[in-house]
This record gives structure tokens, sequence and C-alpha cells, in this order.
């Protein structure tokens, strides 16, 4: 079968805001009238155009005239260190500290490159961490711990 | 003599030594993203918009729009020197301005570009001070109606920067413009589209968004192809140009500069386009038009020109109208909200000084980046060799750093992680952020003026056609739609007959 996977896929993503959105809207807020329009109005006309345009776009990518597919490989060894050092970042900054942190999610990232080495990352993530407490702490004065509380005993 | 005035007052605010100073580390900075690849503008003022709360409004704004057309003079560094665009506008220049490159002439190409660029600024400096004064008067006798009116002009003109399919760029403007309304219904104070997230209460945070959109799903994109830099091309000997170079570059800088001042204006017109029609059109008028391709000077200067001028004047609807063209100045918008001030035709009498001293920052700023452009080339040119693998973490890491302390939240760490990660799924889809970013800046002031028009009327829409401004801009929004919509037809039924070949 000759598909059209972009135009699904879009489709597919506005078909899923539309009932997600519209959904609640119907739901949990009053619609109101056109003179005093209600929470719910303005957001469930957006989430009809969404749906007309998404089973639209289904459509026309289930009949499509010649096949596309997806571009690119997938950077999974990015998705999954940069996703796991940003999340250590917010729930552990207040712990660590802000230097420790900084270095964390810098030296992880780092290593999403299969090219950069572990030594490189470590002297990297140190530099970023001193200018950045230079910068941030004493030059723009964010009200950040330099060290967590888990540091300071 | 009420301009001079004006711009007396504005200069006397844009050089004082604070505005100075950050007016200096906004093209600075400018400059170095822009001559980077891989981090635009976008980025940069998203992630440094948090940094700037605890600066005057003014002072914030100059340093915010600094880093805007900074970049527009870095990109073309790089566009010569290593044919990449360092930044999308300056796509155009890759053309001739590499070939000049190979040619061993960089050093008066680098030149051309930085001198038409500067005379591009200062004219449309003074435009901006000229325009925007009567159009902030029209803008002022805005109704409701006018105001839902002008705003489905910007979002139409949004679907010009998308460069894809128009049903997937209307598509986003409707996500952007529903995402935007979360958070308490101003009417009936109830919560919307929380899903029982406490921190959703005040809205989607807008720096999240933008840094989850611009910065991570960008770097995660580029991972996809590997991390190596390219060689660069090229030893700058001489920047001066030859004074052949100076009668050939005379005329497309003049016509580059009417172009890309003309192109900025209209929302969405953007510098990419105007770079693209003024390098044509001295394509077909240039009596050299037989070197265009092979390092033709002109085309150089020509688009070079045209998108600084672009970039400047798109000022002009986010100053008198409070409309952003482009996802930057939504972003401008932004930052303006977070200062307490709302923008609009109002600006310019309630705060002159914010409004004529951003202006006259912009010709300093201008003038800051000739200075930095030229003389200091080599350190740039050393900049260029920084490989992107060790650049992307220090991103992220600034990235973290702005996000979280919007408000010390880790929530919105979290939030700009989702909004990068999702950005990059769909990105695969086709579908295109910046009609996105428009709808949801403009959603809930889409949604107000919506309900204050048929409050007044009773219902009845009919006054959106009855009333001349609104029906005239909206007349305005139907013909952008059928010019954007002509092209597109053509070019995926030339799509086809391609692939049935």
């Amino acid at each position: 079968m000759i598909i059209n996977s972009k135009d699904i896929g879009a489709g597919a993503t506005f078909i899923a805001v539309a009932a997600i959105y519209g959904g609640t809207a119907m739901k949990t807020l009053p619609f109101g009238t056109i003179t005093s329009m209600g929470p719910a109005y303005f957001p469930l006309i957006l989430c009809t155009i969404l749906a007309v345009l998404g089973i639209f776009l289904v459509g026309r990518g289930l009949f499509a005239n010649s096949r596309v597919r997806l571009e690119g490989t997938i950077a999974w060894r990015g998705i999954f260190t940069i996703t796991a050092a940003v999340v250590f970042f917010g729930a552990f900054i207040r712990q660590i500290g802000f230097a420790p942190a900084v270095a964390t999610v810098t030296f992880a990232c780092a290593l999403a490159s299969p090219e950069t080495r572990p030594r490189e990352a470590l002297m990297l993530a140190l530099a970023v961490a001193v200018l950045c407490v230079g910068v941030f702490i004493y030059g723009v004065r964010l009200s950040i711990p330099v060290f967590g509380t888990w540091l300071n005993g | 003599m009420e301009m001079l005035d004006h711009l007396m007052l504005g200069f006397s605010v844009a050089s004082l030594p604070m505005n100075l100073a950050f007016c200096f580390l906004g093209v600075l900075l400018g400059t170095v993203i822009g001559i980077l690849p891989g981090i635009g503008p976008l980025a940069t003022i998203s992630m440094l918009l948090p940094l700037t709360f605890g600066m005057s409004p003014v002072t914030s704004l100059i340093m915010l729009s600094g880093i805007f057309y900074g970049a527009q003079y870095g990109g073309s560094t790089t566009a010569i020197l290593v044919n990449l665009p360092g930044e999308a506008s300056s796509t155009v220049t890759m053309i001739d301005g590499y070939q000049m490159a190979r040619r061993g002439r960089a050093g008066p190409a680098l030149a051309v570009a930085a001198i038409g660029s500067f005379f591009a600024g200062t004219v449309t400096t003074m435009l901006i001070a000229v325009v925007a004064v009567p159009l902030t008067a029209v803008a002022l006798s805005f109704g409701p109606a006018e105001y839902c009116a002008l705003m489905v002009v910007g979002l139409v003109s949004s679907i010009a920067l998308a460069s894809g399919s128009v049903i997937k760029a209307i598509g986003m403007i409707c996500c952007g413009l529903l995402l935007g309304l979360t958070g308490v219904d101003i009417y009936s104070s109830q919560q919307r589209f929380t899903f029982g997230m406490l921190p959703l209460m005040d809205g989607i945070d807008f720096v999240a968004l933008a840094v989850g959109i611009f910065g991570f799903a960008e770097i995660l994109r580029n991972l996809e192809s590997g991390t190596s830099s390219r060689p660069l091309v090229g030893k700058i000997t001489s920047l001066m140009p030859t004074r052949d170079d100076w009668r050939r570059i005379a005329g497309p800088i003049l016509r580059g500069t009417a172009i890309g001042g003309f192109l900025g204006i209209l929302p969405g017109g953007g510098a990419l386009l105007s770079a693209f029609v003024s390098y044509n059109i001295e394509k077909k008028v240039s009596p050299n038009s037989a070197e265009f391709g092979h390092g033709a000077i002109e085309g150089v200067a020509a688009p070079e020109s045209a998108n600084n001028a672009a970039a400047q004047t798109s000022f002009i609807p986010m100053l008198s109208l409070g409309l952003p063209a482009s996802p930057i100045m939504a972003l401008m918008i932004g930052a303006l909200t977070i200062h307490g001030i709302t923008p609009g035709p109002n600006v310019i009498s309630r705060d002159p000084a914010l409004f004529w001293g951003l202006i006259a920052s912009m010709w300093i700023g201008n003038a800051m980046l000739l200075v930095l452009n030229l003389p200091l080339i080599g350190i740039w040119v050393k900049l260029l060799q920084v490989p992107y693998r060790l650049l992307y973490p220090i991103i992220i890491g600034l990235c973290c750093i702005g996000v979280y302390s919007v408000s010390n939240a880790p929530f919105n760490v979290y939030m700009t992680m989702f909004a990068g990660l999702l950005a990059y799924a769909l990105t695969k889809f086709d579908l295109e952020w910046a009609p996105f970013i428009l709808g949801f800046v403009l959603g809930p002031l889409f949604e107000h003026q919506l309900r204050r028009t048929m409050l007044i009327t009773g219902g009845d829409a009919s006054v959106f056609l009855t009333r001349p401004i609104s029906a005239g801009l909206l007349i305005v929004a139907a013909a952008l739609l059928v010019i954007i919509v002509l092209p597109m037809v053509r070019q995926s039924r030339e799509q086809i007959f391609v692939e049935e070949d």
C-alpha cells in the first residue's frame, strides 16, 4: 500500500490534540452562548478545525500518490542521555546545588556524542561549572546555592 | 522637528553607560551565535530571557534585540568562510560568498557583507522612526473587531514562514492557540487544560516552551547526523574592497535595503525571503549576471543588505501594533510582558524612552557590529574551529540554568525537556514550530478580543465585514492565503511528476 507516513503522523497528532482538549473542554467547562462565550467556546471551535484538518491529512496520507517515509535516523542515544541528564538537573539541583548540577548535566550530555571521550567531557564539565558559577552566581546574582543541602551537611 | 526631539531622547537613553554596555554584550553574543551553526537567536534569546528580569525593560530589550540583529552579521561570516548557513537568513550569501572565498577574495566578501548590513541598518533605523508614529495613530482607533482581524493577518502570514504544507501550518496555529489558553480563564475564573497540574495554573511557561522547541529539539536533530565540523576555506589577506568593487556594490546595496525594508514590515516577510528576492533581482538587472554563482560581489552585497534591513523593520509591527511578525518578535513581546508592559500602540506615548531608546540603540549596535566584525575577524575565524560536540553540552547546561531560574521551579525544567522531545518527534511529520509559537502567544489575546466583539455586537459576526478596517485586513489575510497556496500547488505537482519518472 502506498502511504505518506508524514501526513498520517501529522493528522493523527491533530486528531489526538482535538480529542484530548475537546474532550476536556466538553466534560469540565461550560460552553456559553455566542454573546457571552464560556471558557469552552473558543477551544471547541479550534478543536473542530483541528479534527477536520487531522481527518483530511490522514485520508490524504492513506491514499497518497507516492510513498513518503520519515526521514533521518532517530537519535536514541542523545534522547536518553539528554533526557536523563536534564531530569536529574531538575530533580536534584536543590539537594546538590548549582555547581554540581551544572557539571553533571554538561558531563552527561557531552557523552551523548559517541566521538567525545570521558576525559574530555569531564574537563568540559568542570570548566563550564566554574564559569557558570562566576557568571550566574557572582555576576547575575541568581539566588541558587552553589552547593546544596546534601553537600553542606 | 518632533522627530529630531524623539531621536535625541532615544540617543540620550541608549547612550547611558548601562545601556551601552548591554547593547555591546547583545551584539557580541549575537555575533558569536550567528557564527556558530546549530544555535540561533531564537534559542539564545529564550535562554537569556530569565536573566533580564532584574534589568530595566529598556536595557533588556536593547540587549535582546542586539542578539537578533547581531546574529545577521555573524551568520554571513560562516556562510562565506565555511559554506554553511550560520543563520538561516544567510543561506543566499553562501552562493557567491563562498565562491569569492575560494578565489582568495574572502576579505572583500566579508567587508562588503558588513558594510552592506551597516548601511541597511542605518537606513531602516530611520525608517522605523518615521513610520512607527503614524502607524500607531491608526492602531489607536482599533476596536476589538479590528484587533481580531489584525491577528488573523498575523497568523496567516506566519504560514508563509513555514516552508511546508499550508494545512499542517494551520493545524499548528490551532494547536498553539489551544495551548496558549492553558491556565485560569479571566472571564469565568475556571481552570482550563491544566490536567490537575498546579504549576499550569498561570499557563504554560513561555521560556520553557521556547527553549525546548528551539534549543533542545534542534540539538537532538543535530545529533542524528554526527557532530564533526567542516573545514574552512580561504585565508583572509586584505579586507579592503577594490575601487571596482565599490562601484559594483552601490546599486545592489541600495536595492537590497529597499526590498528588505519593505518585506520586513509585512508580517511574516522575514529576512530569508527578502535575501532570496533581492539576489534574484540583482541577477536579472546586473551587467555582470554571468558572474553570479561564481563569486559575484553583487551576490553578497544585495542579500546581506536585504536580510539586515528586514531584520530591523520587522520591529515595526511589534512596536507600533503589539503584534509579532515572527517568533523572535513573539519573544520580544514576552520580554515586555514580563516587565509588566502590554505591547501595543500605547507603548510609544506611555513609555517614549523605551521606544526611542530601543530604536537609537539599534543604530549604535549596528555601528558596534561594523567594528566587531571587520577588524576582529581573526577571533571569529578561531571560533569557527570549535567542534559542535563540545558546544552543545554547554548550550544544554545554559538552557537548564535559564529555565530553572525563571522561578526556581524544577517543573519548568521537566516541561522544557518534554517540549523538546515532542518538538523533535513532531518535526519528523514536517510539522513546523514558527506558526505554533505565534498561535501560542496570540491565543489568550485573540480569545479575549473575540469575546469582546461578540459581547458588544450581541453575537453578530458580520461586524468583521461591515467595519472597513476590519474588512480590509481580512481581505489582506485572504489574499495572503491565496498567494501562499498558489506556488505550493505548483510545487507539489512538480514533485509528483518527478517521482513518477
